[in-house]
């Protein structure tokens, strides 16, 4: 009975907080029309997200795309097919893992930052404070962040599809032995519109995941410092998840719908 | 003027407020006292509408604001000047863009206008303007409630001031500034003051008219005549530790 009441708890707690992240992000969403519009603050927003990230999307981009290109090239060496190593590392990184890991990054790394800022503006009443002055905090606060991850997340994930492409290379001519030319031959093989695409609407779905749940976490961040880390915490970790689950529903539409293209 | 009609709220199924009615006419300044958690600070929310209550009506200069649109609501909130506790400053502006903020945001004015009336303010809540580029937190407590005070009056030319502990934690000579500052504007700009503090000495110096609130119920409204004689318990017992500070009052009501 016990666990049956936790249960149901955790059942009523999750449809409750499902519920307000929609309305909030209903509201995010309906903040990005209409004015004013903070421009400073946007690009402010910006270089902080993109310009911020760029070292870890670089690092994260060349040593997932060396760890991969090494396990493919042991694998492709037993069938002989060394030679088809550009055009895996082509799909997997521009489809899959150039997205999620960026997504993943930029969650861990800008989520936090967002729900620690904002919700210490609201445990320290800057966020009433602003409503007194007539501003509306989420057109000032969250609808620059989200334009911000929007433009930025794509970006970040472009870049780090390049330098996983990049490792891959390094290790083809380095330790696989296969010529710059196959490989690079292999990887335009695969750059058609459909690997494109799709490698292209996942960060922008992310960029709109990361910024709902970061700044829902952050307005409604309750408990003083405490529960600020707690936010923090729990933005990460659901961003995270959310990305890894909505990385599986894109990938299952998208394919549904642009088959032809792949 | 501000009234509360039969005011109901409470946060999810805590009651804070329960049936609370009072009255504070135009130029007027009231304390609002009572212990920790007993709903003072709510209040002040309610009155600027940054939370509504389940029950009652809020009348500001008339016009129930529980049903004010939100277009409404912005220029009934500009009539009304609010310094939060412990200043609420914006932590990443300096103080100049605190002080200037409403200005920056609302107004067309070029910046080194804003620039003069920030000096200006500054220099009429007591600070040095050799400050302007300081950030908040770089401020002592004392002089972050100045900023708050000068941040609340540049911004919209209030008609109200809402006060949540203005003195709390301070020394006793920025004490005596916020509380000269408090008296200064309600009597030079004839506004209406609500001061929300359990600091019961500052109270005294601050308002002549006094409403005590205990688990959100008004338990008394009146002047320290009417305090004095007081024979509810629970006002009895909450100014029992300020036996002093009343009897200084009349002291000085005497002379």
């Amino acid at each position: 009975m016990k666990l049956i009441k936790i249960l149901m708890d955790w059942l009523r707690h999750f449809a409750s907080e499902s519920q307000q992240l929609f309305f909030f992000s209903a509201k995010m969403i309906a903040s990005l029309f209409g004015k004013p519009i903070y421009v400073s603050e946007t690009f402010e927003q910006m270089y902080l997200i993109g310009v911020g990230s760029l070292f870890l999307i670089v690092l994260t981009g060349i040593s997932a795309g060396q760890g991969m290109a090494l396990q493919f090239s042991n694998e492709l060496a037993d069938f002989g097919s060394k030679n088809y190593l550009g055009r895996i590392m082509a799909i997997a990184i521009i489809r899959e893992l150039g997205p999620v890991l960026t997504g993943v990054m930029v969650a861990a790394r800008v989520a936090a930052g967002i729900t620690a800022e904002i919700g210490a503006m609201k445990s320290s009443d800057q966020l009433d404070a602003m409503v007194a002055f007539g501003i509306d905090p989420i057109r000032k606060l969250a609808a620059p962040r989200l334009i911000s991850l929007i433009i930025m997340v794509p970006v970040l994930t472009i870049i780090c599809d390049v330098i996983a492409i990049v490792g891959g290379w390094l290790i083809a001519i380095f330790i696989s032995h296969i010529t710059s030319l196959t490989y690079w031959t292999a990887v335009k093989d695969r750059l058609n519109f459909g690997n494109i695409f799709i490698g292209l609407v996942k960060p922008f779905v992310y960029a709109f995941v990361i910024g709902f749940i970061s700044c829902y976490k952050g307005f409604s961040a309750e408990g003083g410092t405490k529960g600020v880390g707690r936010a923090t915490t729990e933005s990460v970790m659901i961003a995270s998840i959310t990305i890894l689950i909505a990385n599986f529903v894109v990938t299952k539409v998208v394919f549904s719908l642009i088959r032809g293209y792949l | 003027m501000i009234e509360f009609r039969n005011v109901c709220f409470s946060y999810g199924d805590k009651p804070v407020l329960k049936n609370l009615s009072f009255f504070i006419p135009a130029g007027e300044a009231r304390v609002i006292m009572g212990q920790s958690g007993s709903g003072k600070s709510t209040i002040l929310r309610l009155i600027l509408r940054l939370a509504s209550p389940q029950e009652g009506e809020i009348l500001i200069d008339g016009q129930n604001i529980c049903r004010a649109k939100d277009s409404e609501l912005r220029e009934i909130r500009k009539r009304i000047g609010m310094v939060f506790q412990e200043g609420a400053l914006f932590d990443s502006l300096t103080v100049g863009e605190n002080v200037g903020y409403y200005l920056l945001e609302h107004s067309r004015m070029k910046f080194p206008e804003i620039a003069d009336k920030v000096k200006e303010m500054l220099g009429f809540v007591g600070l040095s303007e050799d400050i302007i580029d300081r950030l908040p937190d770089e401020l002592s407590g004392g002089m972050q409630r100045r900023v708050a005070i000068g941040r609340a009056l540049l911004s919209t030319d209030p008609k109200i001031m809402l006060y949540d502990e203005p003195t709390t934690g301070l020394d006793p000579k920025m004490t005596t500034n916020i509380v000269n500052l408090i008296n200064r504007l309600t009597e030079v700009k004839n506004v209406t003051s609500i001061i929300v503090t359990h600091q019961i000495a500052d109270a005294f110096e601050v308002a002549e008219k006094f409403i005590v609130i205990d688990s959100g119920e008004s338990i008394f409204d009146g002047d320290i005549s009417q305090l004095r004689q007081a024979s509810d318990p629970r006002i009895v017992e909450f100014l029992k530790p300020f036996r002093d500070s009343i009897a200084n009052v009349q002291k000085k009501d005497f002379i």
